[in-house]
């Protein structure tokens, strides 16, 4: 028997490398992969539809024509989805160029973390330093588990020796979390649970800041915790050699979710004044990272962004995809879209032309739909892992004929023509 | 397709050629000697009374990977004031203090700059930085590797790994990551900052692994040096940007024990902490133990006044000034067990002390180092100041009445303590050429770089003479890359892929069998993840050409 | 002379830059002239003439008649004389004006007055989130002037705000002065959840006797500074309220200090009923 080959995991932004392929059958979802990721494989194992228009089968060329030839009178495209990889990606920016469209990227959370980022700074860590550095954990939410499945298995539920015996880690969970969740936590752990609802989390996070920097504050009036619990949390973040705040901005409460991910970020410095302490804002799922790294290095400036009238000018606000549609500004909508299923918004004002994973399906059929190849599944590709600094290679499980992103893209813009 | 500039005065300082007027010509992409009467010539660009170099390189700019991008992220608000609209020819992009990709490209080769070197690739970063570059485009690249803050090669030294070994850990790297060179920054220093070590001197030992930046540098050294890659190992000191770091800088020079050492942004450790604000110039010390090493070579890192942003791997370093960013906002990240990262906004301003003798400092250095061959003109962009500052940059150096004109109007105490107003020398054409061609080719091992001889390639410049150097570097009349006209008069008239620089060293595969156990037990991606290989990386470049440099093995 | 105005004909398919409808953008120019004036949209740039009629000639007091949330950034970098909107703005109005008088007759979107440095905005309707604010990116609000909401205003009132006075006669919505670096702010109605939120110095007065204040915020006892008296003095001219409020200041203001996560050097006034 041949050795089993090895894949990387496109289905969140562990991009889990240690996958194995059944090489008798891959359309077997490979060995390692969660539930997640082997719901994902199977899926798209299970279909094998053709491209269409108006719900008519059509072959590639059709379908891109027809897609050309809606394009060409409107000056007004969105292109949303983006859960591309950076092949993918590089195209959808040369079309939004050519188009003058508005990119935005259909998560909407990674915005907490960039405008932290753009507001005050960020003192961040990658997963292999977590693996092997750190001795505490505080944990926001339960997005660690839940939306990163083999986070805890693969970076935290490990005894590294690299820097001397493995130690116990301390495990703070900050808001409540389920028995599941509770239960892949590891088990030799020493686990301090805070449980604040997740709306009391500001409060919290600034009082341990306001107590880690010898602030006069009285902790009873924090409410949410009991004083000796907060006390305790304190003493374990100073005695830390190697402290992680580790937190999905998906899960954190209400609309300005970024000043929560600022007071975290500010806590973090003011430990860093006598120890060691950083933060691993989980992240990558669906190529948000990815998608913002290509826009950025591009033009200089994130997503969302309109390439319109020759300049690129980016506004988090004005140019949300969410906004665009509400104000019945765009007169196109193209939905790119290789790795998630997330839902297509409804559009009426123009075409909807969908390049969509092979296993989409739609409660109305787009003007047209392009079954895309997913990288890492039916084609090589590259996406930016969680933690921002990996860049991975995906290679293709198996053989496909299903166009990646930037193959069908590139077909679009050839048949565009020179911009009017 | 042969091509004639006609009647163009040559500055080639590689073949002495200083001034000649002749017709240079090249076919397609490589010059070529002077044809036969009766071969046809396709096109002739009259280029009387005109200048010709070599297409300029940057040996040390951060044009691409993580820790850019995040410059790029963290200062919307500047990237909006900075817009590059859409031109025939160009997508719309920003050039923000930390410029787009798009930017970065065009305005390089706008200004004659055909090859641009990212010298800050982190290893576990690479592939980042191979992507960014191959959307830089018209000009070259190639990137400089990050070691020596690495848990393996720290483990290596600390376990008296053989010279062998490091080298074939060091070559290995090099062929992993498609790089060109290796770099050093803070060495251990990065790493010790994770073991919240603050400060870490060149003979002072790291908390966890007991070694000293000292044996790191002599190592690195010396495992470049052996597998025969041309470009000497490149240098970021200890103690960037305290006062009295010229003690470490000396120490540095020492510790590559009489091998090749690049000292990069140099100006950024040329203090002393003498006066009354413990903060002085000690450029005349380090110029003059430069000039007495031969083995040495320095690019100067030259601040200019104004808003710009540093971004370092020097987390150690970045972490500790960061106080003293504008804005104040500021970013430090810790790498997986390989590096680290700091991006901290900087706004240089003239009327500073601090600020003034900075400028002051690298000015000194570079009027005091005396051969143009070991010195190279750099701002370490965008650390010291943009890549577009250069011409007024030549300008300060060519022009002693303009440089004292500016000298008069920056902070009295710092221009006192600064002795630049004594110094009268005055860059000539040719050593201006020396220091942004020749000599980097030469550094870097570009055999058909850097020169105007017959085989090198065809990246050619022709400049219109003009009395105000500043303006004439500016937007030179004719740039060709590769044999294309990419710009003229600082337009950009077609967009070409430039090709990837990296070097191909012979070592012993047998080194995997340590890193895949250790990249298996410590590190979240396997070995075989983190190869880059030949074909994915000229993918990363939109099929770029690799361009693989030959070393010739030493040890 | 009559003021230069600017009567609304169509409104535009998606938002537009107004920020050439203003005294300095205007000033010596003919109407052939103005009537050109670009107006950037998403991916065209329509003309003045496309969108509005016009009356009038004095370019130092600009009316414009019919504007509505599409316009954005009406009065932008305003620098002299009076710009008066009869109906709604979108974002930005008034962003980073110096001098001048911006009167918005109506209500304001998001981000009215951000940066703004000198020169009164004067909305007699709602505002929108991040009153006297700034851009995303931007490390500091308003820094001068004076931006007096005489309806409600949404959430992050004052955020990052430097320099200058806010007044907000409705309520304000949730973390209300959120980072605030310097400055006052005066709200006379209600105040949403987490007022002060990461606030590093300034003041913020307030007329919700009993509302809620973060726990990073200390009690400091009652207060009668001469500094909020004068403060306030110079306030009265914005109306009744303003004026109202400064009278029952003289008995005292409940004075709290904080954030203590951030530093905790900026003060919170709260008037007993
Ligand atoms: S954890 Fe994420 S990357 Fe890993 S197998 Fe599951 S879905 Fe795939
Ligand atoms: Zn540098």
């Amino acid at each position: 028997m041949s050795p089993a080959r090895t894949t990387t995991c496109p289905f969140c932004g562990l991009l889990c490398d240690d996958l194995e392929v059944d090489p008798a059958d891959a359309k077997r979802a490979p060995r390692n992969a969660c539930a997640r990721g082997r719901d994902a494989y199977e899926s798209l194992a299970a279909v094998d539809g053709p491209p269409q228009v108006a719900g008519r089968a059509v072959g590639l060329d059709a379908a891109l024509d027809a897609a050309a030839a809606l394009l060409r009178p409107l000056r007004r495209p969105l292109i949303g989805g983006l859960d591309v990889d950076i092949a993918g990606m590089r195209a959808i920016l040369a079309l939004a160029r050519h188009l003058g469209a508005v990119v935005d990227h259909v998560s909407a959370a990674k915005q907490r973390n960039l405008r932290a980022l753009q507001e005050f700074g960020a003192i961040t860590t990658t997963f292999s330093e977590v693996r092997n550095r750190a001795d505490l954990l505080l944990l926001v939410g339960d997005g660690w588990h839940r939306r990163f499945p083999r986070f805890i298995e693969r970076i935290v539920a490990v005894d590294s020796d690299l820097f001397g015996p493995p130690s116990r880690r301390r495990i703070v969970t900050l808001n409540p979390i389920g028995r599941d969740t509770k239960a892949a936590l590891p088990q030799d752990a020493l686990h301090l649970a805070l449980d604040v609802v997740p709306e009391q989390l500001p409060v919290l996070i600034g009082m341990l800041t306001a107590m880690v920097d010898d602030r006069p504050v009285d902790p009873r009036r924090s409410g949410a915790v009991a004083p000796a619990l907060l006390e305790r949390c304190v003493a374990w973040m100073r005695e830390a050699r190697y402290g992680v705040v580790v937190w999905t901005a998906a899960d954190l409460e209400g609309s300005h979710a970024e000043l929560t991910v600022q007071a975290i970020t500010r806590c973090i410095r003011v430990l860093n004044g006598a120890t060691r302490f950083a933060a691993m804002p989980l992240a990558g799922t669906d190529g948000d990272l990815t998608a913002n790294a290509v826009q950025t290095w591009q033009s200089g400036v994130g997503l969302p962004a309109c390439y319109g009238d020759g300049r690129v000018v980016a506004d988090p606000e004005r140019f949300a995809s969410p906004a665009v549609l509400a104000r019945g500004e765009a007169d196109a909508l193209i939905w790119v879209s290789s790795l998630g299923q997330a839902a297509i918004p409804a559009f009426d004002a123009g075409p909807t032309i969908v390049f969509g994973r092979a296993d989409r399906v739609f409660d109305r059929s787009p003007d047209v739909f392009v079954p895309v190849a997913t990288p890492g599944v039916d084609a090589a590709g590259h996406l930016v892992r969680g933690d921002k600094v990996v860049t991975l290679r995906l290679p293709a499980v198996r053989a496909s004929d299903r166009p990646s992103v930037a193959t069908a893209l590139r077909g679009l813009l050839d048949r565009l023509g020179p911009p009017c | 397709m042969l091509t004639r500039l006609e009647g163009v005065r040559i500055i080639d300082p590689a073949h002495r050629a200083g001034g000649a007027v002749r017709d240079l010509y090249f076919r397609d992409r490589t010059i070529v000697a002077a044809p036969r009467d009766d071969e046809p010539v396709d096109r002739t660009w009259d280029c009387r009374g005109m200048i010709a170099m070599a297409g300029a390189i940057d040996l040390h700019t951060h044009i691409g990977g993580g820790k850019v991008n995040l410059a790029r992220a963290l200062l919307p608000e500047f990237a909006a004031a900075a817009p590059v609209p859409a031109t025939d020819r160009c997508a719309p992009c920003t050039a923000g203090p930390a410029p787009s990709a798009l930017a970065t490209g065009y305005r390089y080769a706008a200004m004659g700059y055909t090859a641009c070197f990212e010298p800050a690739m982190l290893p576990v970063n690479a592939r980042q930085a191979h992507f960014e570059m191959g959307d830089t485009p018209i000009v070259d690249k190639g990137a400089y590797a990050l070691l020596g803050n690495d848990d393996f090669l720290l483990r290596l030294l600390a376990g008296g790994a053989e010279r062998q070994e490091i080298a074939d850990y060091v070559g290995w790297t090099l062929h992993a990551t498609q790089a060109m060179a290796i770099k050093v920054v803070n060495a251990g220093g990065i790493s010790a900052f994770k073991f919240n070590q603050r400060s870490l001197d060149v003979d002072e030992a790291h908390v966890h692994y007991g070694i000293t930046p000292r044996r790191v540098i002599a190592a690195l050294a010396r495992a470049v040096h052996d597998l025969g890659v041309p470009h000497p190992l490149h240098v970021h000191c200890s103690n960037l940007g305290v006062p009295g770091n010229v003690d470490s800088t000396l120490a540095t020079i020492e510790a590559a024990e009489g091998l090749p050492i690049h000292l990069t942004h140099l100006q950024f450790h040329s203090y002393g902490s003498e006066g009354d604000r413990k903060f002085s110039s000690a450029a005349a010390r380090v110029a003059e133990v430069v000039n007495a090493s031969p083995h040495v070579t320095v690019d100067v890192g030259q601040i200019m006044f104004g808003q710009t942003v540093t971004c370092s791997g020097d987390s150690m370093m970045q972490h500790r000034n960061a106080r003293h960013g504008r804005p104040p906002k500021w970013i430090v990240m810790d790498i997986e067990c390989d590096a680290g990262c700091g991006v901290v906004p900087f706004r240089y301003r003239d009327r500073d002390f601090v600020n003034a003798l900075q400028w002051a400092i690298g000015l000194e250095l570079f009027l005091l180092v005396e051969d143009p061959w070991r010195i190279f003109l750099t701002t370490d962009h965008p650390n010291g100041g943009p890549f577009w500052s250069y011409p007024h940059l030549i300008k300060l150096l060519m022009d002693r009445s303009f440089r004292n004109d500016v000298l008069a109007r920056i902070h009295p105490d710092a221009a006192a303590l600064s002795n630049l107003r004594s110094i009268t020398r005055e860059y000539t054409l040719d050593e201006i050429a020396t220091m942004t061609r020749a000599a980097p080719a030469q550094i870097l091992g570009l055999t058909d770089r850097g020169h105007l001889g017959v085989g090198a390639a065809a990246d050619i410049v022709v400049y219109e003479p003009h009395p105000d150097p500043e303006v004439m570097f500016a937007a030179p009349r004719h740039v060709f890359k590769d044999g294309v006209l990419v710009a003229e008069r600082g337009e950009i008239r077609a967009v070409t892929r430039g090709s990837l620089h990296t070097v191909k060293p012979d070592f012993d595969r047998g080194i995997e069998r340590k890193l895949e156990p250790w990249f298996a037990r410590y590190q979240t991606q396997s070995m075989h993840s983190f190869v880059i290989g030949d074909d994915e990386v000229c993918e990363c470049g939109h099929s770029a050409r690799l361009i693989a440099h030959r070393c010739v093995r030493h040890g | 002379m009559t003021g230069l105005t600017f009567e609304l004909r169509s409104v535009p398919p998606g938002i537009v830059d107004g920020s050439v409808l203003q005294p300095a953008a205007l000033a010596g120019k003919s109407r052939a002239e103005i009537e050109r004036l670009p107006l950037a949209a998403w991916n065209e740039t329509l003309v003045v003439a496309d969108l509005f009629a016009l009356k009038g000639r004095d370019a130092q007091h600009v009316t414009i008649h019919g504007a509505c949330d599409r316009f954005e950034r009406l009065g932008a970098g305003l620098d002299g004389g009076t710009l008066t909107v009869v109906g709604g703005v979108g974002r930005y109005a008034g962003e980073g004006m110096r001098r001048g008088t911006l009167i918005i007759d109506g209500p304001a979107a998001s981000h009215v007055g951000a940066g703004m440095r000198g020169g009164l905005i004067d909305v007699t309707g709602d505002a929108g989130d991040f009153a006297g604010s700034a851009r995303p990116g931007a490390m500091a609000g308003m820094a001068g002037g004076t931006l007096r909401i005489r309806g409600d205003a949404g959430d992050r009132a004052g955020d990052r705000m430097r320099r200058g006075t806010l007044i907000v006669e409705g309520a304000v919505g949730g973390w209300c002065v959120s980072r605030m670096i310097a400055g006052t702010a005066l709200v006379l109605g209600a105040v949403g959840p987490h007022p002060g939120h990461q606030m590093r110095r300034g003041t913020l007065l307030l007329d919700a006797p009993g509302c809620e204040l973060l726990p990073t915020f200390n009690p400091n006892g009652r207060h009668d500074l001469l500094a909020i008296r004068l403060l306030l003095d110079s306030l009265a001219a914005h109306g009744p309220g303003v004026a109202d409020y400064g009278r029952r200041a003289i008995g005292g203001l409940d004075r709290w200090l904080g954030d203590l996560a951030a530093g905790g050097q900026g003060e919170i006034f709260v008037a007993r009923s």
